[in-house]
């Protein structure tokens, strides 16, 4: 159970795999595996283990494929072993196990019955032919084999391209002020894909149209609330998000846990707060380390 | 207890991120740009950005370095202004700010009716170099660069610290603590973080401090009578600074103020959060008493 603890909170899934696990998994690109993991229903399940920061977690379809996925704690990074992904969904693995779970067997064990089943098939095939070939019968065309799972996402990418149309959406000549904000809002509640290998393209696109919004006159200075501050303002934001590596993709929820411990541990007592602004910068005192450095005070911390 | 300080600590750390790298000097004078043009609320996360990238990016930000400095100085040679028109204006007119706003940098609705069954239009936000929390943000980004890039440290602080000790004597109206509280209160925070950075500087540069050796005392004095009594967390900075300055020999400057300084209204205050956390500030007074030692 210390490993369920460990796990809880929000966890952002970046799935590769096939229909049947998208259907499952990737409707909702940011899934709760705590939840899924209590949810065993037809579709699959998630079994979570491993360390505080990094835990692997195996998702099972009812085709018994699988797709192995190395995720981060907290909802920062979760990269897809794409040079796992053929062998796992090519073909059912034959379930030699007596129904086990593929997921409880060793993987040393897991290599050994593919192969002996792999084995067994050509052997098979082969002993057919043969005696098609004493008969005198031409050999029949193979049977059409089961529907295979659609192949991996083509090395195109599609976030680019996704990117860009929102880029384009940001800057166009058309646009107005409020569509800006909604897409620029669209944008800010998606931006843990900036934790993931899409991070490169997201800056190549979005960056300019950031500066360009920053910058430029559609969306000049306001000094009143209005929706042209609201842009700046959440522009800003995301650009606050990710230069600062400390904070990065930490859900609210668990920073405000680790918030609340540390200051409940005296671990934050001698930080004060330098304005009512969160985060704010701080001067902290870490009775580990026995240094003051410069720190950064989050909403629900006290001074 | 461990545990949590070592999953805070394991988390908290990460590498810098190398994809950023080319994107950081645009970020960066983007940055500046929001921070002399736009509004306070807009400065503020610019500010929080221009920290961390000096913080992350060191070796290619120093072009950068000179610009934020020269904001710095800036925003303090404006201060009196600033002070004049925020601060120093006519109780009525102030009075009708409040009755539609509730009071200026306080937290207002957007639109709708106010509180006195006025309409209000939408929240009027501050420019960025009227702003007294950007100007409370500035010394500790100051510092940050003159630790990260030393070479900036002589020639900007002769031009910095007789701004800085100007801005540390303004006073504001005696109505101001009263009529625009919430205002006031920024302000001091934004002078006792002055102060702090000050005594910074008394470790490094002590000889070219030393003119302003009874100033710094009476700007003391001074912070700690009209600070409010529930800014704790002000006067909480205020005695820490204090602490740091009676370790030098500018502790001669308070020997005056001793009978005043030790007065217990004058050090924790009348409020009850003050008193609440007293205990925690009971070194200042002890170094003040070891200070009395010293008094001819």
């Amino acid at each position: 159970m210390e490993e369920e603890r460990a796990t809880r909170g929000r966890l952002s899934l970046f799935v590769c795999g096939s229909p049947h696990q998208l259907d499952v998994i990737k409707k909702r690109v940011f899934v709760d595996a705590f939840t899924m993991s209590l949810n065993k229903d037809s579709s699959g399940t998630v079994l979570v283990w491993g360390a505080y920061s990094h835990f692997m977690a195996f998702v099972m379809n009812t085709h018994s494929s699988i797709v192995v996925l190395r995720a981060r704690m907290c909802g920062d990074v979760v990269q897809s072993q794409a040079a796992l992904w053929p062998a796992a969904v090519a073909r059912p693995p034959p379930r030699m196990s007596g129904g086990k779970p593929p997921s409880a067997l060793s993987a040393k064990r897991r290599r050994s019955e593919a192969a002996a089943a792999s084995r067994v098939a050509k052997a098979r095939a082969l002993r057919a032919a043969r005696q098609q070939a004493s008969m005198g019968v031409a050999p029949a065309p193979m049977a059409a084999p089961a529907p295979l799972p659609s192949p991996p996402p083509a090395p195109q990418n599609t976030h680019a391209a996704t990117f860009e149309a929102a880029a384009r959406k940001l800057v166009a000549e058309d646009s107005t002020v409020a569509s800006i904000l909604q897409a620029i809002n669209d944008i800010s509640e998606r931006l843990e894909i900036v934790h993931t290998s899409e991070y490169g393209n997201f800056l190549r696109y979005l960056f300019p149209a950031f500066a360009s919004l920053l910058s430029g006159a559609k969306v000049p200075p306001m000094f009143e609330e209005c929706d042209a501050h609201s842009v700046r303002n959440t522009v800003l934001e995301i650009l606050n998000r990710l230069v600062r590596p400390d904070t990065r993709g930490l859900p609210l929820a668990t920073r405000h846990h680790f918030a609340q411990s540390f200051h409940v541990h005296r671990l934050a007592a001698f930080s004060t707060r330098l304005c009512c602004v969160v985060p704010s910068l701080t001067f902290v005192y870490c009775p580990l380390c026995g240094v003051v450095r410069l720190g950064v005070a989050w909403r629900g911390m006290a001074a | 207890m461990v545990w949590c300080g070592l999953v805070w600590r394991g988390v908290g750390w990460q590498p810098n991120n190398e994809t950023l790298k080319p994107y950081v000097t645009t970020c960066l004078q983007l940055c500046m740009k929001v921070l002399s043009e736009d509004n306070e609320e807009n400065a503020l996360v610019a500010l929080r950005i221009i920290f961390d990238l000096h913080k992350n990016f060191r070796p290619r930000l120093e072009r950068e370095v000179q610009p934020f400095l020269d904001f710095v100085k800036s925003i303090y040679t404006s201060l009196a202004a600033t002070v004049q028109e925020v601060l120093n204006q006519p109780a009525t007119t102030a009075a009708v700010q409040g009755g539609v706003k509730a009071e200026p940098g306080a937290m207002a609705p957007a639109s709708g009716v106010g509180a006195a069954g006025k309409t209000t239009g939408p929240v009027k936000l501050l420019r960025s170099s009227g702003s007294f929390k950007v100007l409370t943000e500035c010394p500790l980004i100051t510092m940050l660069l003159f630790q990260l890039y030393p070479r900036y440290f002589n020639p900007n602080m002769r031009a910095l610290v007789p701004l800085m000790m100007q801005a540390l004597q303004l006073q504001a109206h005696v109505n101001a603590s009263t009529v625009v509280r919430v205002r006031f209160t920024e302000f001091l925070a934004c002078q006792v973080k002055t102060l702090s950075f000050l005594t910074y500087l008394l470790r490094g540069s002590f000889d070219s401090m030393k003119p302003y050796e009874s100033t710094i005392a009476d700007c003391v004095i001074r912070l700690l009578r009209i600070c409010p009594d529930e800014a704790v967390s002000t006067r909480k900075e205020i005695l820490v600074a204090t602490r740091h300055i009676l370790a030098t020999d500018f502790r001669k400057a308070f020997f005056p103020h001793v009978d005043v300084f030790l007065q217990q209204s004058t050090l924790i205050g009348q409020g009850r959060q003050a008193h609440e956390v007293r205990v925690a500030w009971l070194a200042v007074p002890c170094c003040m008493f070891r200070c009395v030692g010293h008094v001819p």
